[in-house]
């Protein structure tokens, strides 16, 4: 309890500065896993579809009895074990319409005399048919193609307003997030309806935003980063995600509390509905989706960083600087628009870097390129 | 201040246009969906012409089409579902009044492209097409198309006036119409269809022997109705008029065509795809805006002409687009710009070719609701520009009509009545109830986390609302948006995203305050960069709306409606409130130099724990 509350205090105050990005590996292995668990279970369990995709059956009734409610009738044929998933009143309350889940011949003869009992009417009078699906396929095909032409934008953006890399790995980590909420839907059971489908693409416009957040901190800290020695490409992303940190998991709480209510009334108060199917998949993408930003869209562009030439000579020079001086200070990046204040004495020291690097970084990029090659595929495992 | 007044305004003009809107009569509310509110349902059920079933591919066939077409007049998130084997189910949200809205849109329509063989011929008819639409089939009118007979007077005043709609002389002018009776040219529907020989005779036994052979002499003799002998041909053929659809449908096309007193009105209500048959010859009515049907009203005339139409040979389904567009030669002008699918583009150059200089209507189901002339360059290739005098909401319409009218079945509307809602009032207060525990929270959170910063919190948040409630109010009324359940659900989730573009600015300030600045020095150096990653962020949600609305249908575009408002009015909030009160703060109050009350550590304040220092220079 003490060290939980020592871990908030530090976060509180901004002051956390965990090796977060040291872990990548296992960053990996953990959303690899998530990843094969949420396929496998789409492939052998398969969704849960509601009547808006599947169809189902349509059980229309006179009502000769008006003191009986709709919803009344609702209740008496949910008690039954069947799922409903509209009743209305149809010309003023003349007659009464129930649109369930697909029953068979057995429980819909129960469900007729149900209704006729409750509608004081007989079970001749009682009509059921077959409903086909009302989300159309077009529907899905268009939301598909929307789906599809957003994220090409998308990465046009951000690789227009960052770099390539991140526009690859914020796609990674978004279809990654959208992967894991499927998966647990097929894997719990938990019905597909259209709030579902919206609940989705809420998620993917909500975990982009957070990984953008993410990323453009890390833009920021590595702007200057060839012209100093003090920290890698892999320090001031990991600074960034500690920098990033809090404002995640207060923008999750934020966001998530609101959601927890939905879920709470929607599934606590009301049975089931609309209201539970949409903060259920929020509930989940959202978790999923803070996690993604920082636990595999930031490591995934660590290391596709860290495959980059003049990274990797960085990277080199870095380490060189740090194991010749270690030091347990934490690193404090200077970003543009701190270079006109002379507040920090950092911002002189990485002055300092830049004069040298200039100096003495001349020769090397000539003369490295071909022992860099070979040198590759061996450095990357041994890293592990 | 600048920024208070221009969000003052903003705030004003939403609130203003949303109660003008509702002119001012009570508080604007949002329309509210079907699952919250209810609506309308209609019941479209398959006409076969054998009486038999539908296949089911067809019927999925034409639900989507049907809802393509609901769905492109707006964002109201219908339902349409195929229910048993032959009826489609439409449901919209909305009241009693959109019936009539609701049959316009849903009621689906078989399109055909037919040559103009003869007409247009005036109708000299009074009759009114409102009396026979909702005509049951079994009972004989009665009294419609009295007009004629019974104040003839009127009629002769008004054939000859040259300033009507349809003046008569075109009638007797055109020669066309004069030619039309070469027995040999029409083909008789009859011909085809032995049982409407059986119908015609009934029909037949009906009308006064006398006045049947007066008729069929007149349609042999092909004279043309001079304007003076019109009250007696009217007088002798009253008969006629009084004919309901389904018996003028039964009659041979040169009595339907010549006959003056059948009217539109008993045509256009002819049984939905009576006319559909595309290797027939047909007859059928043009259609008239309520300004040409008050206009012609007080000239005293038909606002309608009938056509004799050829065999069609294009039909909806070889329709591959159809859009709105500039007329190219009169740009002041809305045109229909008209594209062909591979076969179709084939049939439609044949068609034009035969057509070259004549007219060709195109009809849907029993209407034609163009009939342009057929210009040299028409037959040259796949795309093809209908003009007229357009204006933009006609192009529209006729637009969509070419693009969704090609379904695969014949429809006619079973029923049309209220329904209540799916989900019910229960579900919608249980999601305010939600929204209001969910909002709750947030405050205590934000008020624990951020202290005195939190206030702004709530106030920002309750400024965001006050712009959100007026514009969905107003999207309601004026592009028909509704409010469904998932809506509402969407709008409390985006609590917590406009929510996070104040953490974002206060987490930079606490970092920047946190490394030994001011207040007042922290506010502006945090605000850019926070700026900066608010609108990076928004952006990315701008852009999801952006392209779901656009792309999208149903449901997903009323989610990207939702979302693209509330970034809009986050940006707003956070640009001419948040900010604003944050960098006036700054410079006033000491609320934000005390940790206690803004929750902003400034560095030395409270013991930290050593392996975290900071460099930080003592200001």
């Amino acid at each position: 309890m003490k060290r939980l509350l020592d871990g908030w205090r530090t976060l509180y105050h901004g002051d956390n500065n965990y090796k977060m990005m040291d872990y990548r590996p296992r960053w990996y292995i953990f959303s690899a896993s998530l990843a094969i668990i949420s396929i496998c279970g789409i492939a052998i369990v398969g969704f849960n579809l509601g009547i808006e995709f599947s169809g189902g059956s349509q059980f229309d009734a006179p009502v000769n009895n008006a003191s009986v409610s709709v919803a009344e009738v609702r209740s008496a044929v949910e008690e039954a074990g069947v799922e409903v998933a509209s009743a209305q009143e149809f010309a003023d309350g003349a007659r009464y319409l129930l649109r369930t889940e697909i029953v068979d011949d057995a429980k819909s003869a129960e469900i007729r005399e149900i209704l006729a009992t409750e509608l004081n009417t007989t079970i001749d009078e009682v009509g059921v048919s077959e409903v086909s699906s009302s989300w159309g396929t077009s529907v899905s095909r268009q939301a598909v193609i929307a789906l599809i032409v957003f994220l090409v934008a998308v990465s046009v953006y951000l690789w227009w307003r960052y770099e390539r890399k991140m526009a690859i790995t914020s796609i990674a980590g978004l279809l990654h997030n959208l992967v894991f909420t499927a998966g647990i839907y097929a894997i719990v059971g938990f019905e597909v309806t259209p709030g579902t489908i919206i609940g989705m693409l809420t998620i993917l416009g909500y975990s982009l935003y957070d990984t953008v957040v993410v990323f453009d901190k890390v833009d920021e800290n590595t702007r200057n980063l060839l012209s100093q020695t003090k920290y890698s490409f892999k320090d001031g992303a990991n600074l960034a995600v500690n920098q990033t940190l809090m404002r995640s998991v207060n923008t999750s709480i934020i966001g998530l509390l609101p959601v927890a209510g939905l879920l709470f009334v929607g599934a606590g108060v009301m049975g089931v509905g609309t209201l539970k199917d949409l903060a259920l998949v929020l509930f989940v993408g959202m978790l999923t989706g803070g996690f993604s930003s920082l636990f595999l869209s930031t490591p995934l562009l660590i290391d596709m960083r860290n495959r980059e030439p003049a990274i990797r000579a960085h990277n080199r020079k870095v380490e060189a600087k740090q194991a010749a001086n270690p030091s347990n200070e934490p690193i404090v990046i200077a970003s543009d628009d701190d270079l006109e204040d002379d507040e920090f004495e950092v911002n002189a020291e990485a002055d300092d870097d830049r004069v040298l690097s200039g100096t003495s970084s001349g020769p090397r990029p000539g003369a490295r390129p071909g022992a860099r090659k070979q040198q590759r595929p061996g450095k990357k495992r041994k890293r592990r | 201040m600048p920024y208070f007044i221009v969000l003052g305004v903003v705030t004003c003009l939403l609130w203003l246009s949303a109660f003008a809107g509702v002119d001012f009569k009570h508080f604007p509310t949002p329309k509210l969906g079907l699952d919250l509110q209810g609506g309308m349902s209609m019941t479209l059920s398959a006409e076969m012409p054998d009486g038999g079933t539908p296949d089911a591919a067809s019927m999925e066939q034409a639900r989507q089409i049907i809802e393509d077409r609901v769905n492109g007049t707006g964002v109201a998130e219908p339902e349409i579902y195929v229910e048993g084997t032959s009826n489609i189910v439409v449901n919209v949200a909305g009241q009693e009044s959109d019936a009539d809205e609701l049959r316009e849109v849903g009621a689906p329509a078989e399109l055909r492209f037919r040559q103009v063989l003869s007409g247009p011929v005036p109708d000299y008819t009074m009759q009114d097409p409102e009396d026979f639409a909702n005509l049951p089939e079994e009972e004989p009118s009665t009294e419609p198309s009295d007009d004629p007979d019974a104040d003839p007077s009127e009629e002769i005043d008004a054939s000859p006036s040259p300033d009507g709609e349809e003046p008569s002389g075109d009638a007797s002018e055109s020669p066309d119409a004069g030619e039309t009776p070469a027995e040999d040219e029409i083909e008789d529907p009859a011909d085809a269809d032995p049982s409407l020989e059986d119908a015609r005779e009934a029909v037949r036994a009906e009308i006064d022997p006398q006045t049947w052979s007066m008729a069929e002499a007149f349609i042999a003799s092909g004279q043309p109705i001079a304007p003076e002998e019109l009250p007696s041909y009217m007088e002798v053929f009253a008969e006629f008029g009084e004919l309901t659809p389904d018996q003028v449908a039964a009659l041979s096309l040169e009595m339907q065509l010549m006959i003056p007193t059948i009217g539109c009105g008993q045509l256009n209500a002819r049984a939905p795809g009576s006319i559909s048959a595309m290797e027939q010859q047909v007859v059928a009515c043009d259609r008239a805006t309520p300004e040409q049907i008050a206009a012609a009203a007080e000239a005293g005339q038909s606002p309608f002409a009938k056509y004799l139409l050829a065999e069609s040979t294009v039909e909806g389904q070889d329709v591959a687009s159809a859009a709105i567009q500039q007329d190219s030669t009169n740009p002041r002008n809305w045109a229909v710009g008209l594209s062909f699918t591979g076969a179709g583009q084939d049939r439609w150059i044949a068609l034009a070719q035969q057509a070259q200089g004549s007219q060709v209507a195109v009809v849907l189901d029993n209407v034609v609701v163009t009939a342009p002339t057929i210009q040299p360059g028409a037959a040259s290739g796949g795309s093809v520009e209908i003009t007229g005098q357009f204006t933009a909401d006609e192009a529209r319409l006729l637009a969509e009509q070419l693009k969704y009218g090609s379904l695969p079945l014949a429809f006619k509307v079973e029923t049309i009545d209220k329904v209540s809602a799916t989900l019910g009032l229960g579900q919608m207060q249980a999601g305010l109830l939600a929204g209001a525990i969910g909002v709750a929270l947030v405050v205590l959170y934000c008020l624990a986390y951020y202290r005195f910063l939190g206030i702004i919190v709530i106030l920002s948040l309750v400024v965001s609302g006050a712009l959100v409630y007026p514009a969905v109010a107003m999207l309601g009324q004026q592009i028909g948006f509704t409010l469904t359940l998932a809506g509402i659900a969407g709008l409390i989730v985006a609590i917590g995203i406009t929510a996070d573009s104040f953490v974002v600015f206060f987490e930079r300030l606490k970092d920047e305050m946190k490394e030994g600045r001011s207040p007042r020095s922290a506010v502006p150096r945090a605000w850019v960069r926070a700026r900066r990653t608010i609108m990076s962020a928004n952006t990315v949600s701008i852009l999801a709306s952006i392209i779901l609305y656009f792309l999208a249908i149903g449901a997903v575009k009323g989610f990207a409606f939702t979302l693209g408002l509330s970034t809009i009015m986050d940006i707003v909030v956070v640009f001419l409130f948040t900010h604003p009160v944050v960098s006036w703060m700054s410079r006033r109050g000491r609320i934000l130099s005390s940790a206690r009350l803004s929750g902003l550590y400034a560095g030395t304040a409270i013991g930290s724990r050593p392996s975290s220092a900071v460099t930080v220079k003592e200001s």
